[in-house]
């Protein structure tokens, strides 16, 4: 219980970090504590994504409202609605009733999990199944993400590419090494994601422009006033976590839309579609772990790296492991949500001050700690520190020249390729 | 009064010393040589468990895990130039070996030290209730944890035996097979010891052969063909370090074991899988090897 309070702790401190600071989301932070998550167990493992996931939804509404920046991808109607409410000096009504939204909205997203644990309990899906979910996974997340439609088949054709580098001699699927040693046992993803997504995120990060305090004058209770945006985005958030590739991003927007339509000519639009989307973030950042706990079924790029690490760690999907996290985690996950909950609505503008000021020394900071971390897992995990270190930097300027291209699709395709691989040719090669 | 003090210093800075070398635990690393999903990897997970919980004490566990048999091995020079390394290694690798069929080559296992071994043997698992005459009857889809060619010739002498075309479907890891069964697509899964035990008292799964025979007289392939039976060994190497640390981590493991105090020993105890600790070991290993070579 212990080790669960610590990973717990770590998971929301870091959550608060990334939602805070623009351009570090979920899967930047995940990635940089990569080597972290290598000595952890696997439900420790899980547990830390949780609150990350949590802490990030409420934490990157705050640099939205405040300085109309998104701390997090799915902050995007928190930046048009709250940075609206900041301007009319509504800045901590906006703050205390979206962080009031996420917490309710995480246990609406527990509760929901459970419903869908407890019916499709002992359900294992073949290798056909799980090829096709992983195939319609991956080409919606590509097809959903906006890029060009060059950009989305290279995103595909590649990883399955390098996937295929290095196939395990002992394994039925051929091999594809060409007599290089270094791709003897294929490339491991981690240099590619940190050059093309982390290293990008933070180049091309928004820079924080001050502006001033407000005073607290919330009234908690008024939250009821939107009680029924709070249960549309409930319902709404539920559903579009599980959509693949957007999960969070999706929750938001869509009860975004839903709410902006329904609240037409209400005097207070914009707080009502802000709690909806809020509340939608938070419930859709747990259902989104739904394929992956009870199926094996990554739907987002930091589940795949979720996915991978846990796997490592001998963890197996299906319902019985999510009861056993259930079970041992919840009292932890409503005390670090309570925690959230108090320390955005009493120290929000506080924690601003964590937002660095001089960006480009920040930037920098950041770049040399990546490149020294790809050193570092490459050597912890293979011991090819030099290999990973040489393809960061390959993709660098890859990272530098395409500001406008979401390079999520990519790393979803690079660390599922080699199960997608081993599903797929064990179905032809074998099975039928 | 002046030598005094000096002896003094030195009997002090001596025990100082003794406590520091005693203190800092010797970190070893652990190299899983098998798939992620298999369940080298997880008993290796469970050790690793114990380690932290100072079960193992005096000894810091590391686990690195490259999810391939062959690149463990070839990791190994690199690992032991800072730390010992162990490696939980299957006798069928080393029959693999002296047979010629191993797709790649392993580390010396004649420099290592044994630390402890395990029998295991395989099990032929079904979900949907199916009897050894069904392996008889009709070909089935027979799921098994991928490795060595050694295998296949296997396969083929159990389609000989039981005169039916079986088709054999190879998975990456026991987990993953685990899931392959339980999902309907395969008919039986081969599992070893350490996952059949614990997947017939939990999930009420039926057996249809052992590759030896057990004393829960479930049929054994050996009723069928002596040369069918395979017993099989897992032997924990240590590479890089002493017969003195081989033996202080055999005992550790042992009382463990004995006391089921930790993760791994309950795991290996409920799953009914005896351990060698001591001197048979490498008789053990030898004597699998052997049996995987038989024709």
């Amino acid at each position: 219980m212990n080790d669960i309070i610590l990973v717990v702790t770590v998971g929301s401190i870091l959550g608060m970090f990334a939602g805070l600071v623009p351009g570090i989301g979920i899967f930047a932070s995940l990635i940089m504590i990569y080597p972290f998550l290598l000595t952890l167990t696997p439900m420790e493992t899980i547990f830390l994504y949780i609150a990350l996931a949590c802490a990030t939804q409420y934490f990157g509404s705050v640099t939205a409202i405040y300085f109309g920046v998104p701390g997090e991808s799915s902050s995007l109607p928190a930046v048009i609605e709250g940075h609206a409410l900041y301007g009319q000096g509504r800045a901590h009504e906006a703050i205390v009733f979206s962080s009031i939204g996420s917490f309710l909205g995480s246990f609406i997203g527990v509760a929901f999990f459970c419903l869908l644990a407890f019916m499709l309990s002992g359900f294992f899906p073949t290798s056909l199944q799980q090829f096709i979910a992983l195939a319609v996974i991956g080409f919606a997340s590509t097809i959903l993400i906006k890029n060009s439609i060059r950009a989305k088949i290279l995103m595909f054709v590649i990883p399955l590419l390098i996937a295929h580098l290095g196939m395990p001699g002992m394994s039925v699927i051929p091999q594809f090494n060409f007599g290089f040693d270094f791709v003897k046992y294929g490339i491991h993803y981690f240099p590619f994601i940190l050059g093309l997504i982390c290293a990008k995120q933070i180049m091309f990060a928004d820079t924080v422009i001050p502006s001033n305090a407000q005073k607290n004058k919330a009234n908690p209770l008024d939250f009821l006033r939107y009680k029924l945006s709070f249960i549309r985005g409930s319902v709404v958030g539920g559903f579009g976590g599980m959509v693949p590739g957007l999960t969070t991003m999706a929750s938001s927007n869509f009860s975004y839309s839903l709410e902006k339509r329904m609240s037409e000519n209400h005097h207070d639009k914009s707080m009502r579609c802000l709690v909806s989307a809020e509340t939608a973030n938070n419930v859709g950042s747990i259902t989104q772990l739904v394929p992956l706990l009870l199926f094996g079924l990554p739907i987002t790029a930091s589940e795949t790296v979720l996915y991978n690490v846990v796997q490592s760690k001998g963890w197996l999907p299906g319902s019985d492991n999510f009861w056993n996290v259930l079970s041992i985690g919840w009292p932890v996950l409503l005390v670090a949500n309570l925690m959230m909950l108090l320390l955005s609505w009493r120290y929000a503008w506080t924690l601003t001050k964590v937002i660095p000021k001089n960006g480009t020394m920040f930037k920098t900071m950041m770049l040399v700690i990546c490149a020294c971390l790809s050193y570092y897992v490459g050597d912890l995990i293979a011991k090819e520190g030099l290999k990973f270190l040489i393809i960061f930097l390959l993709c660098l300027p890859f990272a530098a020249m395409s500001k406008n291209t979401n390079y999520m699709p990519l790393a979803f395709w690079l660390v599922i390729g080699e199960n997608l691989l081993d599903n797929f040719y064990r179905l032809i090669f074998q099975l039928y | 009064m002046k030598n005094k003090n000096i002896v003094r210093s030195i009997f002090i800075g001596l025990i100082l010393c003794f406590y520091s070398f005693t203190a800092i635990a010797q970190e070893i690393t652990m190299l899983v040589a098998g798939s992620k999903t298999g369940s080298r990897n997880h008993s290796a997970q469970l050790m690793l468990a114990d380690s932290k919980a100072n079960l193992i004490e005096g000894f810091e566990l590391n686990v690195v895990s490259p999810g391939d048999v062959c690149k463990a091995h070839e990791l190994v020079p690199d690992y032991i130039s800072n730390t010992p390394v162990l490696i939980l290694n299957l006798s069928r690798y080393a029959a693999a070996i002296e047979a010629g069929s191993a797709s790649c080559d392993l580390y010396d296992i004649k420099k290592g030290y044994p630390v402890m071994s395990q029998v295991i043997l395989n099990y032929f698992l079904s979900n949907t209730g199916l009897t050894t005459e069904d392996m008889h009857k009709r070909p089935l889809k027979i799921g098994y944890a991928k490795n060595y060619q050694i295998l296949k010739d296997w396969h083929q002498q159990i389609v000989e035996a039981t005169g039916q075309p079986h088709k054999f479907v190879a998975y990456k890891g026991s987990g993953n097979l685990k899931k392959g069964l339980y999902s309907g697509e395969i008919d039986v899964g081969v599992f070893n010891q350490l996952r059949a035990v614990k997947m017939i008292k939990e999930d009420n799964v039926s057996v249809l052969y052992t590759s030896e025979k057990t004393s829960d007289d479930h049929a054994s392939l050996t009723d069928l063909d002596p040369a069918l039976g395979r017993n099989q060994t897992e032997t924990l190497f240590l590479f890089g370090g002493n017969k003195r640390m081989a033996k202080k981590i055999a005992k550790r493991l042992k009382a463990n074991y004995s006391n089921a105090n930790g993760e791994w020993a309950n795991y290996v105890l409920t799953s009914g899988v005896p351990h060698y600790f001591g001197k048979n070991k490498k008789a053990d290993f030898q004597s699998a090897v052997d049996s995987w070579l038989q024709k």
